[in-house]
């Protein structure tokens, strides 16, 4: 290797360049020499030619330069590259909807932009390929985006520092920006030529660690393509709930009905008369527990039977009382045959503690008399004495109910985050060209449209 | 780990905690057990 | 590498590549253009203008796995800008050019224009000026002009395949695909050459021996 190109590799090359402005007399410090072609100056905002040799003005301005949030000058780090904010554009919508970019530059990395409208900051680059086309979208490199804004038309009102085009305030694109959560894909038309840049929604935390600004941790309503704080987790949200709920449901069916602890028969007759029986011994071990009482009535037909439980302790007589109700009808009408009820009651007692218990019943059977459905009458085909109701006693530890009111509880919050989402969303889309989609458009009653 | 994943995580395990208790206990307030009032209206089928 | 010297100063002048004609001397900037043995002096180039490109000669990379050396320079200007087009060496002996401009490079290797159907580029390269915007294909891909200007050759440096003295103009036109491919067609007169390639990026072309800039930090690219 030639011995010159080993010292020029060792030796540093200054990374800017003097010039002084010819409108004002300011040392202007050239940060991307080679590549700027428009200076506008720091000092009096005249702007210059540097794409020759020669320093040229092309537009003569005496003005105090704006104060920018970013000075020109600034070094930041963002995504591991350190980048220096060398130009400031401010653009527009006929006035209407400003925003600000600053142009970036490292010279081994190239340009970048960071663009704000005051409510969020995003970093974007110019792409060197075009967006496909999917479904009604653009996709980029897997992604799809979704249309946002449509044929908006941009204008340079102020320009500061120095870029790689000729600049002029006034100068207007066509544009049109599609979004996904995060990023935004933004396309600029001119006379001459389309360009594309993609851009990623920077954090605070990032924005501010990179070059000191604080956006609003909330803008409202959200930027186009900031992410719904309740999309990100909610599909662990969900898991969480699903996983919950598939516990409580699991312990309800392996400890929901326990062991049986007595059968019993008692004889009735459709009669109305109280009778009184008495069931037991039953023994309840467990420290505490449900007491599920189930009464069975066969042959039960247009008829009631009253069942009142005293579940009595045999030391202390402590008594724990429910009432249940088997009644059953059937007929035949217009519509064909009807039936309602249960032949079966159950009722379930609740924190009964160990003990040595006997079931008390008092309970009556009457046939249900109405001219209607005489004709089905005929449960009296049976004698009286064979009538039976059969009783089971049995212990648990869960109640349906309980899980129930557990699983509301559960999903309860994630209907609240749904709900702020859609609500999220609704505002987000709202600001776009395109109208609501998805979720946004999916709980948009008609009144509100 | 979101702030919301912490407390929702926190609220499940607070529901499936009482829920496990309520079990141990036998508790429940949808009880039939314990004192009931007379029964109210007829008797019969609703049907028309 | 054959080292021979200066006609004009007498300062060791070195030809990486057998092939290529030309050799701007780095001691006093002569133009030195050999055939067979003997070297001529055809005047001299202008000096480089300051810039802060990353590249220089003697940079190594490598691209699409073969690995290039840079051995020459040409610095082009148009109205509106200038950009730099760098020769890169392959070990095979073969070349290309990576363009730099506004940040972003090309890589760009000669294409046969005799072999060349599609019309604009015929059109182009038999002397037409198309607008931006017109578009075509090549080798299937899509294709359209998104410049076309007259540039001039300001400076250059190391070795190239044709002499470029400063001031030379020629008709420079650049298309661009949808997937990052991308074309340019050079005409000085009556000779119009094609060059095809793609957008790269300076890390997938993993270079050492970037040049250092005061007070940026030289990234390294997994070496």
């Amino acid at each position: 290797m030639a011995s010159e190109a080993i010292i020029s590799a060792a030796a540093e090359v200054p990374a800017a360049k003097a010039l002084s402005c010819p409108s004002c007399g300011g040392t202007l410090s050239l940060k991307a020499a080679g590549y700027t072609v428009s200076i506008a100056c720091v000092y009096c905002g005249s702007i210059l030619d540097v794409a020759n040799d020669d320093v040229r003005l092309i537009t003569e301005y005496h003005r105090q330069a704006a104060e920018l949030e970013i000075p020109l000058g600034t070094r930041g780090r963002l995504k591991g590259v350190e980048w220096e904010a060398i130009g400031y554009v401010e653009r527009s919508e006929g006035g209407a909807y400003p925003w600000s970019e600053y142009l970036l530059f490292n010279p081994y990395h190239g340009y970048r932009w960071l663009i704000t409208n005051g409510r969020g900051w995003s970093f974007g680059e110019m792409l060197t390929r075009t967006p496909g086309a999917g479904h009604g979208s653009l996709v980029l490199d897997g992604h799809g985006y979704a249309p946002f804004f449509r044929g908006g038309r941009a204008q340079v009102d102020y320009v500061l520092g120095e870029f790689y085009w000729r600049v002029r305030v006034g100068e207007e694109v066509v544009t049109d920006d599609w979004v996904r959560p995060g990023f935004m894909l933004s396309r600029e038309q001119n006379a001459q030529e389309v360009s594309w840049t993609v851009s990623e929604l920077l954090s605070p935390r990032e924005i501010r660690g990179a070059f000191g600004v604080r956006p609003p941790r909330k803008p409202w309503p959200p930027l186009p393509h900031q992410p719904s704080p309740y999309a990100g987790d909610m599909k662990k949200l969900v898991w969480t709930g699903v996983g919950t709920a598939l516990f409580v449901f699991l312990l309800l069916v392996v400890m929901g009905s326990g062991s049986t602890l007595l059968r019993g028969n008692l004889p009735y007759a459709l009669d109305g008369t109280s009778r009184t029986a008495t069931l037991g011994p039953i023994t309840a071990t467990r420290p505490y527990q449900a007491i599920a009482i189930n009464a069975h009535v066969p042959q039960l037909d247009n008829a009631w039977v009253d069942l009142d439980y005293a579940l009595v302790d045999r030391k202390t007589q402590a008594s724990y009382e429910a009432y249940g109700l088997a009644e059953r009808y059937s007929g035949r009408d217009s519509d064909g045959d009807w039936s309602e009820g249960s032949r079966s009651a159950e009722v379930k007692l609740a924190a009964v503690p160990a003990g040595t218990y006997d079931l008390v019943v008092d309970y009556s059977a009457q046939r249900w008399n109405s001219g209607l459905s005489a004709n089905t009458g005929f449960v009296s085909a049976l004698t009286p004495d064979q009538r039976e109701i059969s009783v089971r006693v049995s212990s648990g530890s869960f109640f349906g109910s309980n899980a129930l009111i557990a699983l509301i509880l559960l999903f309860l919050p994630l209907l609240f985050f749904l709900h702020r989402h859609v609500k999220f969303e609704q505002a987000r889309q709202d600001e776009s060209d395109v109208g609501r989609t998805g979720m946004a458009r999916l709980f948009t009653s008609s009144d509100d449209d | 780990m979101s702030s919301r994943f912490f407390a929702y995580a926190l609220w499940c395990l607070a529901i499936s905690g009482i829920f496990v208790a309520s079990g141990f206990y036998a508790w429940s307030p949808f009880a039939d057990g314990g004192r009931v009032g007379p029964r109210v209206g007829a008797y019969g089928p609703t049907h028309k | 590498m054959q080292t021979f010297a200066c006609p004009n100063c007498g300062a060791d002048v070195s030809f990486r590549s057998p092939a290529l004609p030309v050799r701007i001397c780095d001691h006093c900037r002569s133009m030195i253009v050999r055939r067979g043995d003997a070297l001529n002096a055809l005047g001299k180039a202008a000096v480089l203008p300051f810039d802060v490109s990353p590249i220089m000669i003697g940079t190594r990379g490598r691209f699409e796995d073969r690995p290039f050396e840079v051995i020459g320079r040409v610095r082009w200007g148009w109205t509106d800008g200038s950009w730099n087009e760098w020769l890169l060496l392959f070990g095979d002996g073969s070349n290309a050019w990576l363009g730099e401009a506004m940040g972003q490079y090309l890589l760009l290797r000669e294409w046969p224009l005799d072999r060349v159907q599609t019309q604009m580029i015929r059109r182009l390269a038999a002397g037409e000026r198309l607008p931006a915007g017109t578009s075509g294909e090549l080798d299937g891909r899509p294709l359209t002009i998104v410049d076309a200007r007259d540039a001039t050759c300001i400076a250059a440096e190391g070795e190239l395949p044709y002499t470029a003295p400063a001031n030379w103009t020629i008709y420079s036109v650049d298309l661009r695909g949808t997937d990052g491919s991308v074309a340019s067609l050079q005409r000085d007169g009556e000779q119009a050459d094609l060059y095809v390639g793609r957008y790269v990026s300076l890390a997938e072309l993993a270079p050492t021996g970037l040049r250092r800039i005061e007070g940026w930090q030289v990234p390294t690219y997994g070496q």
